[in-house]
């Protein structure tokens, strides 16, 4: 079994490297011949001369060359022939065929011709010869495929004339019937080679067939694979050109109905204007859901993952959401440690957490919308959660389905399609984040979303801890050069302040009046008379113990002395970042 | 103020056009619709602002702004485009523009964005700015009068030489001041120049 593959395997190479893969059981039968027919003709040359050697001086010499010149000439002659029909493709199958089976009896012919030296040969050769004899045929069930033509018309002249021999020839063994089992048992031989043959040429047939099928298949294959990848170009194609085209229109409308509502209108104009405007923002909303969801199931959005501090976004989010959720009246609060940094995309992560805030607040009549961050291992946790309807156990795994939507049977457009939810599952797969949703009806939903860590984070939350920098502190800014006042805002806001600048005393009160400042950081020289020292005093009739620092380059000892009366830290000019950041920390905690 | 309008939908000029007047009565338009017509109408007048589409019909949009900044390099060009991809936006100000403003902005986000614009501020989606850290300044007084013109000038997007022809120094003062005012405010570059400057809300009057 595994000698006949690996002869089939091999006609298989041969195949491959000369000519195009056989189309038919025939041709393919033709190049395995003619590649087992150039196989064959050293050893069988070798075992001749063996013959030869051993008949030598029992037979005339030239009787001898004579068969050797016959063997030769039937090996080159089949050789030289089948060559030419491989490729003889103007004649039918069954005539190349039948001229195989000719040229394959040639050579049994001339192998066979060996038997006639039996009489003149001892015991032991005779049967070497025979053994030789016995051996080409069995290695011709591989070598044929077991073609029943053409290995039969090599096999009976061989063993035809051996079993006359060792039955009607004359004997030498002392007991006859020794001679006589030979011959019966080389028959019984010859009778297994053939059903061996015909099971060897059924294989073949069959690994053929299963070949042309493999081949057809890939054919098949590599059509649908192009076909698929053509198809994909193009919706790649309509998206990018989709997105470009048909947002234009609503962009542009979103221009006049902006540029409609800066004018004078009328109190009715006015409404109309704002409805013309909703109605604007809602088509431009789903256009971009849809193209969205296009584009996610296309593939063709890629993340770029970089550090990203949660809190700005959140902020954001929360500015962005209050309106409606104050309109709805509910409670949106947003709990974000300030150092949470994440490593993930910005642009796609706010997609998911304004689908998120979108449907808790639509779906939230009364109570609260919460968002929190909160550190976990191997990232940091963000949830958001709402008091609102919540969802039945039965829907919940439909509300991640395309254009569904719970409790809007009408399907009412103004509430949007349906995209929300299947657009963030899309968008967590795609970035990698874990999410998981619990709701109950009546109680509410919440989303947990497990975001992964900024390594860069990491080390600025050791940053922000060694500077002891409390963030978010409100710092109001006195200074009457404006390039310091922008110098000092850089800076505060790059600590994570929040800096109000004042170029005097004035502009300080009035900066004061409308926002408590955490800590004043006033220049002693200001304009005209106005100094920092009176500055900060005006602030502190408002508000009462504001810590304030004092900057300046040159200050005289009694005003120094004045500064310290009234409690004001003094720092020279220029204060490098860390002094700054220290003085900072330490008059808001002293 | 003279601003020019280039986007290949003449609707969407129409828009803007309005919107603009009715931010700023003072504002004069002209448009094009294609880089060929700009590149001609860069080089008739002076204007005080470019405001240019990412998508023109035959150009790439970057190397775009590639050209009209060649040919008006001391000109503020502002990007309006319906795309609002960082890494596109990053590109845009690599090569030189000075803000970016996405089509889909709201009504209202897209009036903040355009009076920031007219007042000379620097406007960045926020999106962009969330995720973008830049380091930390160095010390303080923050910068020279002189420091703060060359950053005026660089944040515009105008080449070393422009800078140093409209400030009447030479080239190397031009590279010394902006090593020191990029140490100053923390930004590595141009662009994270630009970036520090939208995020501060920057105007360059």
């Amino acid at each position: 079994m595994s000698r006949q593959s690996s002869a089939y395997a091999s006609a298989e190479k041969a195949g491959e490297r000369s000519l195009a893969p056989a189309a038919t059981w025939q041709e393919e039968l033709l190049r395995v011949l003619l590649r087992q027919s150039q196989r064959v003709i050293l050893p069988n040359l070798l075992t001749s001369l063996v013959v030869v050697g051993m008949a030598f001086g029992r037979l005339p010499t030239p009787l001898l060359a004579g068969w050797l010149v016959i063997v030769v000439a039937a090996h080159a002659i089949r050789r030289i022939t089948l060559g030419w029909l491989v490729r003889a493709e103007r004649l039918e199958f069954a005539t190349r065929l039948r001229i195989a089976a000719v040229l394959s009896g040639l050579v049994g012919i001339s192998h066979g011709l060996s038997a006639g030296f039996f009489p003149f040969l001892p015991s032991v050769e005779r049967a070497l010869v025979s053994l030789w004899l016995v051996a080409a045929c069995a290695a011709s069930v591989v070598s044929t495929v077991g073609y029943l033509p053409v290995f039969l018309a090599y096999i009976v002249p061989i063993l035809s004339p051996v079993i006359a021999m060792w039955a009607l020839g004359p004997g030498i063994a002392e007991h006859r019937w020794i001679e006589s089992a030979t011959a019966a048992l080389v028959l019984m031989l010859g009778g297994l080679l053939v059903t061996y043959a015909k099971d060897s040429f059924r294989l073949f047939r069959e690994s053929f067939e299963i070949r042309l099928q493999r081949l057809e298949l890939n054919r098949r294959l590599e059509a649908a694979l192009h076909e698929a990848e053509l198809a994909n170009r193009a919706k790649t194609r309509f998206l990018a050109s989709a997105s470009h085209d048909l947002r234009q229109p609503a962009h542009t409308a979103s221009l006049f109905a902006a540029a409609l509502s800066m004018r004078a209108l009328d109190a009715e104009s006015r409404e109309i204007v704002q409805h013309l405007n909703s109605a604007v923002q809602a088509l431009a909303t789903q256009l971009d859901a849809l193209l969205d969801i296009s584009k996610l199931d296309a593939g063709v959005v890629r993340p770029s993952r970089a550090p990203l501090r949660l809190g700005a976004l959140l902020e954001r989010m929360q500015r962005e959401f209050a309106p409606l959720a104050g309109a709805k009246g509910i409670a949106l609060a947003v709990s974000c440690p300030p150092v949470a940094w994440v490593a993930t995309d910005a642009t796609l992560l706010e997609r998911v957490v304004r689908n998120l805030l979108d449907n808790a607040v639509k779906y939230t009549d009364t109570g609260r919308v919460d968002v929190r961050v909160e550190p976990e291992a191997g990232g940091q946790l963000l949830t958001i959660s709402d008091s609102g309807r919540g969802i039945p156990e039965a829907e919940q795994t439909r509300v991640f389905d395309e254009f569904y939507q719970l409790g809007n049977p009408e399907r009412d457009r103004a509430k949007g399609l349906g995209l929300g939810l299947a657009i963030v599952k899309r968008l967590v797969s795609l970035l990698e984040i874990d999410m998981e949703m619990t709701s109950s009806p009546g109680a509410g939903t919440r989303f947990r979303l497990v975001l992964p860590r900024a390594r860069e984070g990491a080390e600025r939350a050791e940053d922000a801890a060694t500077m002891r920098t409390p963030a978010a502190l409100n710092v109001l800014v006195i200074d009457d050069e404006a390039e310091v006042r922008l110098g000092m805002k850089i800076l505060l806001e790059g600590m994570g302040c929040r800096a109000t600048l004042a170029e005097g005393t004035a502009e300080a009160l009035a900066a004061a009046r409308t926002a408590r400042p955490d800590v004043v950081v006033a220049d002693f020289r200001l304009r005209g008379t106005d100094n920092g020292i009176e500055a900060v005093r005006a602030v502190r009739a408002l508000h009462p113990h504001v810590p304030a620092l004092l900057v300046s380059g040159d200050i005289a000892s009694d005003q120094l002395r004045e500064a310290e009366r009234a409690g004001i830290a003094f720092l020279h000019k220029p204060v490098p970042a860390e002094t700054l950041k220290r003085a900072i920390a330490d008059a808001v905690s002293g | 103020m003279r601003i020019l309008l280039i986007d290949d939908h003449p609707l969407f000029r129409g828009g803007l056009k309005y919107l603009l007047r009715g931010l700023d009565e003072s504002v004069e338009t002209d448009e094009s619709g294609d880089c060929a017509q700009a590149l001609e109408r860069l080089g008739a007048g002076p204007y005080d602002l470019v405001l240019l589409d990412l998508k023109l019909p035959g150009v790439n949009g970057l190397d775009a702004l590639a050209s009209l900044r060649e040919a008006a390099p001391g000109t503020p060009l502002i990007m309006l485009s319906g795309e609002d991809d960082p890494e596109v936006v990053r590109a845009a100000i690599e090569r030189g523009a000075m803000g970016f403003i996405p089509k889909s902005s709201t009504p209202e986000v897209m009036i903040q964005a355009l009076q920031l614009v007219l007042k000379r501020g620097v406007y960045l989606p926020p999106t962009v700015l969330d995720a973008v850290h830049t380091g930390a300044p160095s010390a303080l007084p923050g910068l020279t009068p002189r420091q703060m013109d060359v950053m005026r000038c660089v944040i515009r997007g105008m080449p070393n030489k422009v800078i140093a022809r409209e400030l009447d120094v030479s080239e190397a003062t031009v590279k010394a001041h902006l090593t020191a005012v990029f140490q100053a405010i923390g930004a590595r570059n141009r662009t994270e120049a630009v970036y520090v400057a939208a995020k501060l809300g920057l105007r360059l009057s």
